[in-house]
């Protein structure tokens, strides 16, 4: 490597945009370069002078507008999601009455969407409604707003430390998510009433290990960040404990 | 808290979750890339409505989604104006030669002459610059929102620090650069 070649890719490598070989390159050459080394530093140096530079945060007057529009947008919305609605049902209903009982939607979509959520709370940093660690401070406040009883469990012995509860609406099903963390991993246990009887299925989704199942009346489903294996063994322990605590 | 009954009306709550907490990403990116204040409002504003009313398109990341509206936005806004279409620059010179140390950067360096020597920046410079560097996107993430090959983000960057380490330097006492 020479150093026009280096220089052109030093700032790549500052920002860690560069392959192991390159980098590796890079490194070489500007061992050996007094010129390509003193570069570095003032790359370094000017990338901290840049960055900084001022973050300009939202200001006050414009969130209040922004907000403003989205409420206003929203309502008209809601007017036309309700008309959608209406005719979507009258079709709903025609299209049952033609076709007859047919069987389940394809899990597969119920199982997407369950990733999509965790997925979704992740990036939106929105994993919780309620923050808690207390059984039964989660527990009261799904109360009021599930048809079902969701589990809520303590495993705390075990390593999988309760952290909260948010709602879902999951294969158009209303359903609870509890909160569970596990070195540095959060998992979400989404559930909701099911008549069903499926059995355990593990899949992996976008990088998300995942597991489903059905239980005394409940259609589980995990999803989490962590390793096939450490999601294996707490699947274990929701199962074990549906059968035993319930 | 958001209470479940909202739920049903299902892109209002999305929009809230996957765009509405990038507001000051947003605002950040409209500010730098426009010449005033006054300006970044107003592409802001529109960008969001933007967002808004296209929700339904967003597939993916949401930051990325609402910086890319919020560039595109600014493009647009701003394409009469001749100082930042002049895609003509400083020449290649090599500016990385006169080098100076760490330490004499941060001495030269306030923030206000910092902004001022981003804000010089042409236009398609500037971008990638506050992207990188303000919004710590990777590079393949700045070549979705800007809507150019990672190469050509490669490019741009190296040519923006050129400049910026020119003005930089121009500014350091001598006696503080390395002699070369």
């Amino acid at each position: 490597m020479d150093c026009k070649e280096s220089r052109s890719i030093l700032g790549a490598y500052v920002d860690g945009e560069l392959d192991a070989r390159s980098v590796l390159d890079v490194e070489d050459h500007t061992r050996a370069c007094p010129n390509c080394s003193s570069t570095l530093v003032s790359l370094r140096g000017m990338k901290q002078v840049v960055q900084s530079a001022t973050y300009y945060r939202a200001p006050e007057t414009i969130v209040a507008v922004t907000q403003e529009k989205v409420r206003t947008q929203s309502r008209f919305r809601q007017v036309w999601k309700a008309l959608f609605f209406v005719s979507a049902l009258c079709v709903a209903a025609i299209g049952g009455w033609m076709m007859g009982r047919r069987n389940q939607p394809p899990r597969v979509d119920a199982n997407t969407e369950a990733v999509a959520a965790h997925l979704r709370a992740l990036m939106a940093n929105h994993l919780l409604d309620i923050k808690s660690s207390d059984q039964s401070v989660v527990r009261s406040w799904f109360a009021g707003k599930l048809d079902f009883v969701p589990p809520v469990d303590s495993y705390k012995a075990d390593g999988y430390a309760l952290m909260g509860g948010r709602m879902e609406f999951i294969d158009g099903h209303r359903s609870a998510v509890v909160i569970y963390g596990h070195k540095n991993h959060v998992i979400d246990v989404i559930t909701y009433p099911s008549r069903e009887n499926e059995k355990l299925t593990q899949y992996s989704e976008r990088g998300f290990s995942a597991a489903h199942w059905t239980s005394r009346g409940l259609d589980y489903s995990l999803v989490s960040g962590l390793n096939r294996a450490d999601l294996h063994e707490f699947v274990d322990l929701v199962r074990a404990n549906a059968y035993s605590a319930r | 808290m958001r209470s479940w009954r909202s739920e049903s009306n299902r892109d209002q709550p999305r929009f809230d979750r996957e765009v509405l907490p990038h507001l000051d990403s947003a605002y950040n990116l409209a500010r730098w890339l426009a010449h005033s204040e006054h300006e970044a409002n107003s592409i802001l504003r529109d960008a969001w409505q933007s967002a808004l009313e296209n929700i339904d398109q967003l597939n993916a990341n949401g930051r990325l989604w609402i910086l890319t509206i919020v560039r595109n936005t600014a493009h647009a806004a701003m394409s009469s104006r001749s100082d930042d279409l002049s895609a003509i620059f400083f020449d290649d010179p090599d500016v990385f030669e006169s080098t100076t140390t760490e330490a004499s950067f941060m001495i030269a360096a306030d923030q206000d002459m910092v902004a001022n020597f981003i804000t010089e920046l042409p236009l398609q410079f500037r971008e990638v610059i506050v992207l990188r560097e303000l919004e710590h996107l990777s590079y393949s993430e700045i070549a979705e929102v800007v809507g150019v090959p990672m190469g050509t983000v490669m490019a741009r960057l190296h040519r923006a620090r050129q400049r910026l380490m020119q003005r930089l330097s121009d500014r350091v006492p001598e006696e503080h650069k390395l002699g070369l």
